[in-house]
């Protein structure tokens, strides 16, 4: 399992309450208030790596998150 | 007996207390009425920490009154505020981990929660799919009186209260959007929104 420097991989609460795989996605990266390797987010939410990738092209079609190499972080 | 046992019993109740209601509101928030009506692996889960919260209080009140452990501290001394506490911090108690072993790709803890291991993954996971059982069956019925996929689309993503963050509604219209079919749309819109809002958006027709 990678390792991850200075994030928690406690469960998080974030698909409580979420409506989709793009909300539950916002959700997480709003929790974490900082951007996030797209390994990670995968790893969390329990699914693949392309699937991320699907709702990332998504969310940024939307203007709603954007891609940083290997990590993604929500537009302010 | 029945002295020493009744903290215990209180301790055991917190416990059941605190594990139901940190599980739903932090998971399930909006599908938590149909979880407690249909699933008993809910109530198993809770359960088993009542018991373990159960073990510890007689243990520790048998070992104190032995004099064999000194508990110092606030209210320490009545057996009730230790069951209370005992109740309220044994479920964050049994995750204690020392280590991890790593097999493959999987991750052991080893520590007290090497104890809840035990149970825990495979309740936890009957608890999700008994959610997604119950919110299909509950959904399923409401979507047989919108048979219009585009009116349920647009009806949904309509009734996004403007006041959530706007990064959260554009989400969830792209979820809405996504979505093959009434029964999937009005699943997301039921987590996200809960059954107030399904209810006022879809009333039931019947």
């Amino acid at each position: 399992m990678p390792v991850y420097a200075n994030l928690t991989t406690n469960l998080p609460t974030v698909t409580g309450g979420a409506g989709g795989p793009s909300t539950i996605l916002v959700k997480l990266l709003q929790e974490y208030d900082r951007q996030l390797p797209l390994d990670f987010v995968a790893m969390i939410l329990g699914r693949t790596r392309s699937e991320i990738d699907q709702d990332v092209d998504g969310l940024e079609r939307l203007g709603v998150a954007k891609r940083l190499g290997h990590e993604v972080t929500l537009v302010r | 007996m029945l002295r020493s046992l009744a903290p215990a019993v209180v301790a055991s109740l917190v416990a059941i207390a605190v594990t139901l209601s940190e599980l739903l509101t932090t998971l399930y928030p909006r599908t938590a009425f149909l979880l407690l009506r249909r699933s008993r692996a809910l109530y198993a889960y809770a359960a088993a920490y009542g018991l373990i919260a159960l073990v510890v209080t007689l243990l520790v009140d048998q070992l104190t009154a032995s004099g064999t452990i000194q508990l110092e501290g606030f209210g320490l001394s009545s057996p009730w505020i230790r069951a209370l506490a005992i109740g309220l911090t044994v479920k964050a108690f049994l995750h204690l981990r020392l280590f991890n072993v790593s097999v493959g790709s999987q991750s052991v803890p080893v520590g007290l929660e090497t104890l809840v291991q035990l149970f825990e993954p495979a309740l936890l996971r009957t608890v999700l799919l008994d959610e997604f059982t119950a919110v299909r069956a509950f959904v399923t019925i409401r979507a047989r009186e919108y048979p219009s996929l585009d009116v349920v689309k647009t009806r949904a993503k309509s009734e996004i209260p403007p006041t959530l963050p706007s990064q959260e509604r554009a989400a969830f219209a792209s979820d809405i959007d996504r979505a093959t079919g009434g029964v999937e749309v009005m699943e997301h819109f039921l987590r996200f929104l809960g059954r107030k809002n399904l209810d006022r958006v879809f009333p039931a027709k019947s």
